[in-house]
């Protein structure tokens, strides 16, 4: 495939490092433009006595407050389930929770004007702010959801070893560089256009309108980019877009709504943190036999996403192992903290890295190396292939990319080298410790709700040869467009600077679904593929009446249609087609094939392939002060044939260090009041260049056709390199181990920041 | 004397300051009144490094990386500012732009034009093109997509192809600009300073700004006076003399950096690690010890080097020793009219060793969770001579001088050990979203271990980024 070979760069590249690429912030603002800044509350949990807003009249500027009670329609937006408003109205149930909406001409004015509002509070109440306190009162978003394969009692009962434990993980803000905004505009006849920027713009749409109670085709929901989502903007990006479009509604001009900081790591949703009990039953050797696992996720004060990400959660706590016995329970906690909802891996991360700390655990009991437990527990024609959901994991490839990780990173000499510094430390009472870990992965690919596997894209070959494309993904920074475009290109034959590029919008694609799962280029560049091939069937067509001759003797190559020695620019055949009256314009539509879900038995078939995986990482530990670095990082990674090597390089290398981020540096604090205390990059701290391996070696699975019929049998590749960091994770644990004899790394909970691991170093 | 227009120079277009509502940002004035939007918010704060802008006074030879968020516009009028527009636009863009996008240096690309911002001040300055300088220029950058090896890439590819870049336009500086309700007062001199102490009402002063900036009104709704210390030159001095160094209280943490580098090389990391480019170049010395936090980075070394501060006010000047300074949780000495005017850093005697160590959660750009300061001499193996100081263990930077006392005149070894059996008796610190008392105070302990291990084994210090 030409276009694939060549690697064309991200389409915006120039434009982002010129400083010309437009997000919403960027765009003109109409001289009536209004900024509108909401108000938060100041509790996690009580009833609303009024709203107070007589300060703003001694503001000697325009303000406007706007509250519940000015919404039209209903005060809902609530993806799966009802009971998620967007400004608050008789209760709070966190502290930071949008309660009205003020508006003013500039973004200052308004910001300044919101902290003048003042709420009266009925009463409070104690708020519930973790994990075990939820659990304890039965609070949950959710009847428990149980996967069970086999007799965990019996197999349990047999097992030579039981161990059981528990364990932290930390939840993570998204920290997408530009923070959330909307702009919405009025026009005739109840018409409105918002730009947001958001990975859904049919849930922007469909949210809209439910709160302005206007039909969805009166609504035009667009964005050419997004200045990073990460999941962040999925759901929730809904909210503020709705805000601006209430304000619009209201005042009748043209509203926008963006978050300061602040405000954004206040109130949206992030990563769910999770506590994890277990026991687990396994053989001499370290043969699971039997896990009994309680899953806690925290689903903050509504559900949002945390159902779907809690299924995915449980689907993927085998990682690439086979369980033979397996009861696990999940719960989605309500606590009085803001909603989480997805984040790049979406419960996946939480799951494996639930697994491969019971591994290890596993591993110090029986004082033998992970990678020997690993090993007799993979998935295999031997040991099984039926996963606990019932999925057959049929090809898998951990043998292919275990060989090629421990040959990228020199693995088996570097043990040998790690445990000789660390004996050479040891000896010289010097404080630092070295640990390198493993951790394979396989991920499953497609929404676990089989009705958002679909996707739609909208081609026009206009008469002088140029081609738009449009299609229901959006841009976050993933290379999506370039991608999609890319298979454009190919369909023609044409090069790629040929099809023009352009924002996503409900207008042109309608009933899409989020840019999310890691579905992006699967769903959309298969309907790309489709609606291109409806027009070149019919150009080629045309070209055969030109020609004379048969339509096989026709081909498409570089830009021209050659049939034997004659030939036609691809732009003259173009304009012959309009000449003749032939359409040149197509949608396409794709949906995935082979899956199928059972959401209250959790069986099914709910991914259309797995990805794979590798990394090996190398820790670096100070035992005086719990610093600690990555020297070193390996990654193998399947990404099928892929469609575009530098893109998904970039995806690898951005996803490990946002990991990194998640497992060692970022930690999200709260006051016992419920208040985020970590809302900026000030007190929250996101890793920075100096925290990346400084040796970085990633590579493709070479020859890796997707088994599946997928876009050029490529593979998905957005969320699965994140899990890879797990492998910095558990190096941190060895480097612990190797700290002093009785050492207790499996106590070590995540993030894993300087203070977690002097107090497991302590214990 | 009738004020002239207000001008700044951006991208060597002379722009006129007018209409102001209110006392707003370099950045909000550069994306909200100009619409010149390549410029980004991403945090406003100073700690994401997306509205990045390259600035330069005039008279002043070198231009250096700020952070627009924190710069209040009264602060930069007169200045000149570049902005990514200034470099290049798609039709003919910066070698540095095009090295982004070949190296794929941008995913979302709302980060981009900030590290590009960085990377230029580094290539027009005269500092080698390394790994270590690359991550020291971007080090005040956030990027959340790329995991930051293309953007280092990007900017190594063009390290032979330096564009310096001059800027020769002259523009007048007024002595007074009034923005919404705010005036700034900017006096060239002590002596302007001490007319505008007697002549103007209810003022604050303001240096750099990059932590008073942060605590600004968003829209002033009476009447303020600024007086802004950075242009008066007195403040500005660095004179190296025997014994000591002498800092004015307006000079910037980079050129505080620049000025110890060939004389106490001890201070190269502490210094290093204090925020970012962007920071250091903004933020000065007097404003660092002013904000008297008690995570404050300098303070603990400036305690145990024992150094003196100049104290100028309406009634002249006064030296004080640094020990006296601090008063309580962000408090100081000074009166409403003093200032710091300058900062007498003693040259450590050569028989002494210095050790300055800062624990945080990330390396770079991080608020210390605890630091400590140490400057000791041995013979024999017996403490001779022993200052600490601790941040983020007390109120205020603490001189540890009740311990020093116990440990001096004995065998250094079993004084750490005591040090460290002890030091709940030393200090109590508190727990907060930085660390947990627990924590503090077994890193403490940690520290004292490294101390151990650095003077048995004559280390310099022990990183673990040196490993």
């Amino acid at each position: 495939m030409n276009n694939l070979n060549k690697i064309p760069l991200h389409d915006s590249s120039l434009r982002h490092s010129t400083g010309q690429a437009i997000y919403i912030d960027d765009m003109p603002e109409q001289e009536n433009l209004l900024h509108g800044a909401p108000v938060l509350s100041k509790v996690a949990c009580g009833k609303i006595k009024k709203i107070n807003s007589d300060k703003l009249n001694n503001l000697p500027f325009f303000t406007r407050i706007i509250t519940a009670k000015d919404i039209p329609g209903e005060n809902e937006i609530g993806p799966i389930k009802n009971g998620e408003p967007i400004l608050a109205e008789e209760f709070f149930s966190y502290l930071g929770q949008p309660v009205a909406i003020v508006l003013a001409k500039t973004h200052q004015e308004a910001i300044h004007a919101s902290s003048l509002v003042e709420i009266e509070v009925e009463f409070t109440t104690k708020p519930i702010l973790n994990l075990d306190d939820a659990y304890k009162q039965k609070s949950f978003l959710e009847d428990p959801m149980i996967l069970k394969k086999g007799n965990v009692k019996k197999d349990m009962s047999q097992s030579d070893y039981r161990l059981s434990g528990d364990f932290e993980i930390g939840g993570q803000d998204h920290f997408y560089l530009e923070t959330h905004v909307a702009m919405t505009f009025p026009g005739e006849n109840n018409e409105y256009v918002v730009w947001s920027s958001t990975q859904h713009p049919t849930e922007v749409q469909h949210g809209v309108g439910k709160v302005l109670n206007i039909p969805s085709a009166k609504i035009d929901s667009k964005v050419r980019r997004l200045g990073g989502g990460f999941g962040g903007k999925e759901s929730q990006a809904t909210i503020f877009a709705a805000m601006s479009a209430l304000g619009a509604y209201i005042t009748q001009k043209p509203v926008k709504i963006r978050l300061n900081r602040h405000n954004d790591m206040t109130a949206s949703g992030k990563r769910h943190d999770f506590k994890v009990y277990f026991t687990a039953g396994f053989t001499v050797d370290g043969k699971i036999q039997a896990l009994d696992i309680k899953l806690l996720s925290n689903g903050g004060n509504v559900l949002d996403l945390s159902g779907p990400v809690m299924t995915r959660a449980l689907t993927h706590l085998d990682n690439c192992y086979f369980i033979k016995s397996l009861k696990a329970i999940g719960y989605v906690c309500k606590t009085n903290t803001v909603s989480n909802t997805a984040f790049r891996g979406f419960g996946g991360p939480q799951g494996m890295l639930a697994i491969e700390n019971i591994l290890y655990s596993v591993s110090q009991h029986l004082q033998k190396p992970i990678d020997k437990i690993r090993q007799i527990n993979y998935y295999s024609r031997f040991n099984g292939l039926k996963t606990p959901y019932g999925q057959i994991v049929k090809n898998p490839r951990i043998d292919r990319v275990l060989k090629e990780i421990y040959k990228l990173s020199d693995y088996k000499n570097r043990i040998r080298n790690i445990k000789e510094f660390n004996l050479n430390q040891k000896n010289n009472n010097l404080p630092f410790r070295k640990g390198i870990a493993l951790m394979p992965a396989k991920f499953g690919i497609s929404f676990n709700k089989p009705s958002l596997n679909q996707g739609g894209a909208l081609v026009h070959v206009y008469s002088d040869g140029s081609i738009r494309l449009n299609h229901g993904g959006t841009e976050m920074g993933q290379g999506l467009f370039i991608k999609v475009a890319q298979v454009v290109a190919e369909c023609f034959k044409v090069s790629v600077d040929q099809i023009h590029i352009t924002s996503t919008n409900t207008a042109e694609v309608p009933n899409t679904s989020a840019t999310a799962a890691s579905s992006g280029s699967d769903l959309n560049g298969m309907a790309a593929w489709n609606a291109s091939n409806v027009i070149k069937k019919r150009m080629v067509d045309h070209a055969a009446k030109l020609f004379k001759k048969n339509k096989k003797d026709i081909i498409l190559n570089e830009g021209r249609i050659v049939c034997g020695n004659k030939s036609l620019s691809f732009s003259e055949l173009a304009f012959s087609c309009w000449e003749n009256r032939i359409s040149l314009s197509s949608t396409g539509y794709y949906k995935t094939p082979k899956i199928y879900w059972n959401q209250g038995k959790l069986k099914g078939h709910p991914y259309f392939y797995f990805t794979w995986g590798a990394a090996i990482s190398e820790a670096l530990l100070d035992i005086n002060t719990g610093e600690s670095r990555i020297l070193r990082a390996d990654i193998v990674q399947d990404c099928g044939n892929s469609l575009n090597e530098s893109i998904d390089i970039g995806q690898i290398e951005g996803g490990f260090v946002q990991g990194l981020g998640w497992l060692t540096c970022e930690e999200l604090c709260f006051s016992q009041e419920g208040k985020l205390l970590t809302t900026g990059p000030s007190t929250y701290k996101l890793p920075g260049s100096r925290d990346i391996p400084k040796v970085f070696n990633v590579k493709l699975l070479e020859n890796a056709d997707n088994e599946e019929k997928t876009i050029f049998r490529s593979k998905a590749v957005g969320e699965p390199p994140l899990l890879l960091a797990i492998s910095q994770f558990l190096a941190l644990k060895e480097a612990i181990k190797a700290s002093s004899e009785g050492s207790k790394p499996e106590l070590l909970n995540s993030p894993a920041t300087p203070s977690e691991i002097l107090r497991v170093l302590k214990a | 004397m009738a004020d002239s227009e207000n001008i700044i120079l951006i991208n060597e277009r002379k722009v006129e300051v007018k209409n102001i509502q209110h006392d707003i940002t370099l950045l909000d004035w550069l994306r909200n009144y100009n619409k010149i939007t390549g410029t980004k918010e991403g945090c406003a704060e100073g700690d994401c490094g997306a509205c990045s802008v390259i600035i330069a006074d005039d008279g002043s030879d070198s231009s250096r990386p700020i952070n627009s968020c924190l710069v209040r516009l009264g602060q930069v009028i007169g200045s000149s500012v570049t902005t990514i527009e200034g470099l290049g636009c798609d039709k003919n863009p910066h070698p540095l732009q095009i090295a982004f996008t070949k190296e794929h240096a941008s995913q979302c690309g709302f980060c981009t034009p900030g590290f590009i911002m960085s990377g230029i001040s580094l290539l027009n300055s005269n500092k080698k093109i390394t790994d270590d300088t690359i991550n020291d220029a971007i080090s005040g950058n956030l990027c959340r997509c790329t995991g930051y090896s293309p953007i280092i890439k990007a900017i190594k590819s063009v390290a032979n192809d330096r564009i310096s870049k001059n800027d020769n336009q002259t523009i007048n500086k007024n002595k007074k600009n009034k923005l919404g309700n705010v005036t700034y007062f900017k006096p060239s001199n002590l002596k302007e300073l001490k007319n505008y102490l007697n002549d103007v009402k209810d003022f604050q002063f303001l240096a750099g700004g990059t932590d008073l900036n942060l605590y600004r009104p968003i829209i002033n709704q009476k009447e303020d006076n600024i007086i802004c210390l950075d242009s008066i030159k007195e403040l500005n001095h660095i004179k190296h003399h025997k014994e000591k160094i002498e800092l004015g209280g307006a000079v910037t943490i980079e050129n505080f950096l620049e000025a110890i580098k060939s004389k106490m090389p001890q201070l190269i990391e502490i210094l290093q690690r204090f925020g970012s480019p962007q920071i250091r170049n903004q933020g000065t010395i007097g404003g660092n010890l002013c904000t008297s936090s008690p995570i404050g980075d300098i303070a603990p070394i400036l305690l145990v080097l024992n150094s003196d501060l100049k104290i100028f006010g309406r009634n002249g000047f006064k030296k004080i020793n640094i020990k006296k300074f601090f008063k309580g949780y962000r408090k100081n000495i000074l009166k409403k009219d003093e200032i710091i005017s300058s900062l007498e850093l003693p040259i450590a005697n050569k028989k002494n060793k210095i050790f300055s160590w800062k624990l945080s959660k990330r390396y770079d750009q991080d608020i210390s969770t605890i630091s400590l300061a140490i400057n000791i001499q041995i013979q024999d193996n017996i403490i001779k001579e022993l200052y600490m100081a601790a941040g983020g263990v007390a109120e205020t930077p603490k001189l540890l001088d009740k311990l020093c006392k116990k440990m001096v005149e004995k065998n250094f070894d079993d004084s750490i050990e005591f040090a460290i059996h002890n030091l709940d008796k030393f200090i109590q610190p508190i727990s907060d979203l930085r660390g947990s008392s627990h924590y503090r105070l077994e890193a403490m302990k940690g520290l004292f271990r490294r101390l151990q291990i650095c003077l048995r084994q004559d280390k310099e210090s022990l990183s673990i980024m040196e490993v």
